[in-house]
């Protein structure tokens, strides 16, 4: 019953932004603006993952290729699958069909912890923190590889007393980058929604993760907080590592990301640059949820609302489940 | 489980002005005080009464209730006069036969005698599992049974060895919970509930069947086990060595007496639960304890961070099932014989009970609470008891016989348990911050 | 001598809350005839103090019956001891204390073509220190030993009937757990209420049985609709969690249930009708009359309840706020409202099951109780919060219980292969046979 198995990944590599894989980033200009376009540096691929709700295709892609070292944003109008394709891409659902892979290793059935131990966190849309842990608490538990997480040494004290030590040092470090160092003794419930995005941030960074995909990071911020926010993501990717985020802003989307794909009923409708996802008549239809002939299906209106409510509802589910 | 209100009850309308809520408690109280608990409850009422008043007067136009206040006031006054009384009375000259020196002697006895050593260990398992994991495990007394079954029917039956008995005793808990834990920890909570509860059932009956009876004595249950564990009775030994023969009596240690084998088992089994205490201690402030305790607040989000949750979740279920199987052992041998109808889900409940009173998430909440829940229900026994029996009893037959003396101490704790959870489910030693259940 | 009037008059004001129910009924059990005096050659070893003997003797031939299980329970509820009847049909069962047992008989051990043709149930009241009993004054017929077919067929039919009370009391569960997640401990109580409701209306105001019944799912349901108004809805204001007032339930359950034995003692109780009924031959099957009001009457408000559920407003507004309070709250339907409703529509229901369950056999203070883990079972089975689940999984639930015997699950445990079930399908099918399926971790 050993609970922490030894660390199979390797997501020390990411590593805190070495200038080398800074420069090892190649340019996504010249790849074609189109849906499910490969990528020359894949970290995630995946190919025709479905999940259905009650009849209706929730997600429904055939071809995903997410960019390594850059910051890709996920958009589409509400109900267009983007928060249960991040469930099913971290393995916190289960898809229908599809095969997708994480540098190279396959995630099909993969358990969400093990996903994350790969190197590829996610936060949530209603963010979770450990309300009745303190801040501090919240940023240990996110380290990993921990000896005292191991019930035969966890009694004992000595034996992970220096890792413990060394945690608190770089939980310390984000919790001042994060500016969140004064709140180092509250309750994590005790603090306000934006605060909570970012301590939920920085807890996924505790794992030091190769990718981290962020849903919704800018829902329920106060404006005086976002330019922080938003400088925080860059600050990501910076340091060299993936960034996938989920976003209704259009602002933060133009603002920081640098390939955006865009989502609607389920299907990948458009990718490319900000510039160009903008200008696209299938995005601004996909947004309308007006008809249009090539790009998108017929769109049935009801069908949007009715997979909008199957994502609600699921949304609700998994909430209810949650306070059970 | 988190602050997050449940969505129906975010919709209930909000009234502009509401009845304080400490009036309400105050009435509540001040009338259990004058029927019930006899007294015991007043001075709350009381002091709750107080509490609402400065409330209302406060913030009038947010509260209502002055008049429900005061009349509880009132009657916490009444009640506690009324209790002051008793005590005295009772404890100098004793009234209508009920003498309170003996209902106080019986209920120290139990606060700290076998009884209160068996719930305070199925108690620490449950807080392992619930208070501080926030599994909801309502088969404690399956993981009992398991334990005391363990060691008879090896001895018993098996004729194994004693100690090879023990072994077994603490392995078919750990084995329960493997097979508990495997189709259910991947559920919501209240499958395991379920689970577990149903579990406990079919453990008691099969091991009370008359078909069984060849291995578990059907539902006399087993007995003839505890020799070895008799005979290593320091206190006999003492005796023995120091005048040469054995000696009986009861050990007076004051106010509280207690035989030599009841005193050999209370010295055993609360260094056990010292023990346990101090294991307890020691996990749940490591980085384990952490994973535990964040698992209770969000499983998700600990999934999300690396963590396999079920194995932490099936490392929590057989640590507190071990300290179950260690209650039922510790019950098996200090009465000297397993009998299956002990391994009710009644005794679940009241282990609960026992937790919830000293505190959920705390070391000590459910050694404490086990103390004072023996102490409540053996003192309201006793005193019930003496009420109802005799020449002239203080209680007229037709109001209450001795049968019925019996069931109040049920009652009230089954009213009492309601009582903890809605106003204090903190229960004593807790801190409200930190609890599974949120109370607010 | 003030103070003890004031102890008096609180203990009566506590009780005037309960409505004392013909409390020390069970004073009037059978005095036991003094056994007949132990002959010399008695094989069995008398203890010192009290105890309680019993002989079985098959009336028909006037001879012991040997080897058949019985077993002493002490009033509240604790089993004494139990024991197999010797050569002489006698079996001798120490008593830690005088006062009333019951004594019962296992049917599944009577020897192979013998039948009960009345209770397997006599109360006896120990008085003496030494010996304390009489013959068991209950007839013992040879019946022609049955084929499996037809045996199956009358368990079939048990078992039928049984999921039917099973699932009007599931059926008040799921309602109630559906609409407001909360995990009822208490509901067997529920149950009990509504057979002691009918026992006071029948024994204590005379009326017949039927009325009785009618009057106590009245009864029960303003215990339900008062239980919400009281205790549960105060509670969902305050934001309680689920599993917080589901502890809350441990706690009522317990009250009730001791209260119900405060009242009404831990003996057995008959209504005065339709007690001992002969099973009318049928051809294929025999039942009772009373067994076929029974099932009609579980069916008809089975169907009823679904029909209400299905067509009218207040039912749609019921499954609306059982599928998403949330949803059914933002778009203008009065929650609490529906909710009381559940609660009145559950409660009734599930008093309608202790009110069969009464008139089919007996009342006693732990029938809800004994019966709610089945309830959970058939409720869990189907699927948590489904109504046809909870339908469907009484239903394999009480036909589990009654036919399992004759695949050898024993018979004296016979619950046990029903609960088997329930864990095996938590294990391959979580979310219940006909549940949604829930993401699971």
């Amino acid at each position: 019953m050993d609970a922490e198995r030894e660390d199979t990944t390797t997501a020390g590599t990411a590593g805190t932004g070495t200038p080398s894989a800074f420069a090892a980033r190649p340019d996504l200009s010249g790849v074609p603006a189109e849906p499910g376009v490969a990528k020359p540096d894949a970290i995630i691929v995946g190919d025709s993952i479905t999940r259905q709700f009650g009849g209706l295709k929730a997600v429904d892609v055939d071809h995903i290729e997410i960019q390594r070292g850059v910051i890709t944003a996920l958009i589409g109008p509400n109900g267009a699958g983007k928060t249960t394709l991040f469930n099913l891409l971290t393995g916190f659902d289960v898809p229908a069909t599809g095969a997708w892979s994480f540098n190279g290793s396959s995630l099909a059935r993969v358990a969400p912890y093990k996903v994350a131990r790969l190197g590829m966190v996610r936060t949530f849309q209603l963010t979770k923190v450990l309300a009745k842990l303190t801040v501090i608490e919240n940023m240990r538990l996110g380290a990993t590889g921990q000896r005292g997480e191991k019930f035969w040494l966890a009694a004992f004290p000595f034996l992970w007393r220096q890792q413990e030590h060394e945690n608190t040092e770089r939980a310390d470090d984000l919790l001042t980058r994060f500016k969140l160092d004064e709140k180092r003794e509250d309750f994590a419930g005790s603090l306000s929604g934006g605060q909570r995005k970012l301590l939920e941030m920085a807890r996924a960074l505790m794992v030091d993760p190769e990718l981290i995909m962020l849903d919704e990071p800018m829902a329920g911020v106060n404006p005086a907080l976002k330019q922080s926010l938003l400088g925080h993501v860059k600050s990501l990717r910076d340091e060299g590592r993936t960034v996938l985020f989920v976003e209704h802003d259009m602002d933060m989307v133009r603002d920081i990301s640098d390939w955006v794909i865009v989502m609607a009923q389920g299907k990948i409708v458009a990718e490319g640059t900000p510039e160009a996802v903008m200008t696209n008549p299938a995005v601004i239809d996909a947004y309308l949820g007006a008809h249009h002939d090539t790009d998108l299906t017929e769109i049935d209106e009801k069908e949007i609302e009715a997979e909008a409510m199957a994502e609600i509802q699921s949304e609700i589910e998994s909430d209810q489940k949650d306070h059970r | 489980m988190n602050a997050t209100q449940t969505p129906v009850a975010a919709t209930a309308p909000v009234t502009a002005k509401k009845t304080s809520r400490h009036a309400t408690t105050s009435i509540v109280l001040g009338v259990l005080g004058l029927t019930l608990t006899v007294g015991i409850t007043s001075p709350f009422a009381f002091l709750q009464a107080n509490k609402a008043l400065a409330e209302i007067d406060a913030a009038p136009g947010h509260y209502e209730g002055r008049m429900l206040a005061q009349v509880g006031r009132v009657l916490g006054v009444v009640g506690t006069v009324y209790l002051v009384v008793w005590l005295v009375l009772g404890f100098t000259v004793g009234i209508g036969g009920v003498d309170m020196v003996e209902v106080f002697r019986t209920a120290l006895n139990q606060a700290f005698g076998p009884n209160a050593i068996v719930y305070a260990l199925a108690a620490i398992g449950l807080n392992i599992h619930f208070g501080y994991t926030g599994l909801l495990n309502f088969g404690q007394a399956g993981f009992m049974a398991v334990g005391a079954y363990g060691l008879a029917v090896s001895v018993v039956t098996w004729g194994l060895p004693f100690w090879l008995g023990v072994v077994v005793a603490l392995l078919a808990p750990v084995l329960l919970a493997i097979l508990l834990g495997l189709p259910t920890l991947r559920l919501r909570a209240d499958y395991l509930a379920i689970a577990t509860i149903a579990t406990a059932e079919i453990l008691r009956l099969v091991f009370g069947a008359v078909e069984t009876k060849d291995v578990f004595g059907g539902s006399n249950g087993l007995n003839g086990y505890v020799g070895p564990f008799q005979d290593a009775n320091i206190f006999r030994a003492w005796d023995v060595f120091t005048t040469g023969a054995l000696a009986f009596e009861e050990v007076d240690l004051g106010i509280v007496s207690f035989s030599k084998r009841d005193l050999w088992s209370m010295l055993v089994g609360w260094i056990v639960v010292a023990l346990a205490c101090l294991v307890v201690w020691a996990l749940m402030r490591s980085p384990w304890g952490r994973v535990l305790r964040s698992i209770r607040e969000d499983e998700e989000a600990v999934r999300s961070l690396g963590k396999n949750v079920f194995a932490y979740k099936m490392q929590s279920l057989i640590l507190g099932g071990i300290f179950g199987g260690m209650a039922g052992l510790f019950l098996a041998l200090k009465q000297a014989s397993v009998v299956p109808s002990d391994y009710s889900t009644n005794m679940t409940f009241l282990a609960f009970t026992a937790l919830l009173i000293g505190g959920a998430a705390r070391v000590a909440g459910p050694v404490i609470g086990a103390m004072i829940l023996w102490f409540l229900i053996s003192g309201l026994g006793s005193f019930f008891g003496q009420a109802t029996s005799g020449a002239d009893p203080l209680l007229p037959s037709w109001v209450m016989d001795n049968t019925q003396a019996s069931l109040v101490r049920f009652i009230i704790t089954g009213l009492g348990l309601m009582l903890l959870m809605i106003f204090r489910p903190q229960g004593i030693f807790g801190d409200r911050r930190e609890i599974a259940i949120d109370g607010r | 001598m003030r103070l003890r009037v004031i102890t008096l008059l609180s203990v009566l004001f506590f009780l005037l809350l309960l409505q004392p129910v013909g409390a020390h009924a069970d004073s009037t059990a059978p005095s036991p005839s003094p056994s007949a005096e132990p002959s010399p050659s008695a094989p069995l070893e008398r203890p010192d103090g009290p105890y309680i003997t019993v002989r079985l003797v098959d009336a028909a031939v006037d001879e012991p019956v040997v080897g058949v299980t019985l077993s002493v329970t002490a009033e509240d509820g604790t089993e004494v001891g139990s024991a197999e009847t010797d050569a002489e049909g006698r079996i001798i069962v120490p008593i830690p204390a005088l006062g009333s047992y019951t004594v019962a008989l296992d049917e599944a051990t009577l020897p192979e073509g013998i039948e009960l043709n009345t209770n397997a149930e006599i109360v006896i009241t120990a008085r003496l220190n030494g010996a304390n009993g009489g013959l068991f004054p209950i007839g013992v017929q040879e019946v022609v030993s049955v084929p499996f077919s037809d045996r199956l067929v009358t368990s079939l039919l048990s078992g039928i009937k049984f999921g039917l009370l099973v699932a009007l009391a599931a059926l008040g569960l799921s309602l109630i757990f559906g609409t407001t997640g909360l995990t009822n401990f208490a509901h067997g109580e529920l149950i009990t209420f509504g057979a002691l409701a009918t026992y006071v209306a029948n024994r204590g105001l005379g009326l017949p049985v039927v009325l009785a019944g009618l009057l106590a799912v009245v009864v029960s349901a303003a215990f339900g609709w008062a239980q919400d108004r009281g205790l549960w809805r105060p509670l969902r204001r305050r934001g309680t969690g689920l599993i917080a007032m589901m502890i809350v339930s441990i706690g009522l359950s317990l009250l009730l249930r001791n209260l119900y034995q405060y009242t009404i003692g831990s003996s057995r109780k008959s209504l005065s009708q339709y007690v001992s009924q002969a099973r009318n031959d049928y051809g294929f099957i025999k039942l009772a009359d009373k067994e076929i009001a029974i099932m009609l009457v579980a069916l008809v408000a089975i169907i009823v309840v679904c029909v209400v559920l299905m067509k009218t407003r207040l039912g749609k507004s019921m499954r609306a706020v059982s599928d998403n309070p949330a949803l059914s709250a933002s778009s203008g339907m009065q929650v609490d409202r529906v909710i009381s409703s559940v609660w009145i529509l559950g409660t009734a229901l599930t008093g309608l099951s202790g009110v069969l369950l009464a008139v089919n056999s007996q009342i006693n203070f732990l029938m809800g109780f004994k019966l709610l883990l089945l309830v959970f079972a058939g409720v869990t089975l189907g699927g948590l919060g489904t109504i046809w689940g909870a339908l469907f999984g009484s239903m394999v639930i009480g036909i589990m219980v009654e036919v399992g015997p004759l695949f050898g699950v024993p018979s004296s445990i016979k619950e046990v292969g029903a609960l088997v079930v329930l864990i095996i399908v938590l294990l391959v099918r979580p979310q219940g046979i006909l549940g949604r399926r829930e993401r699971v971790g």
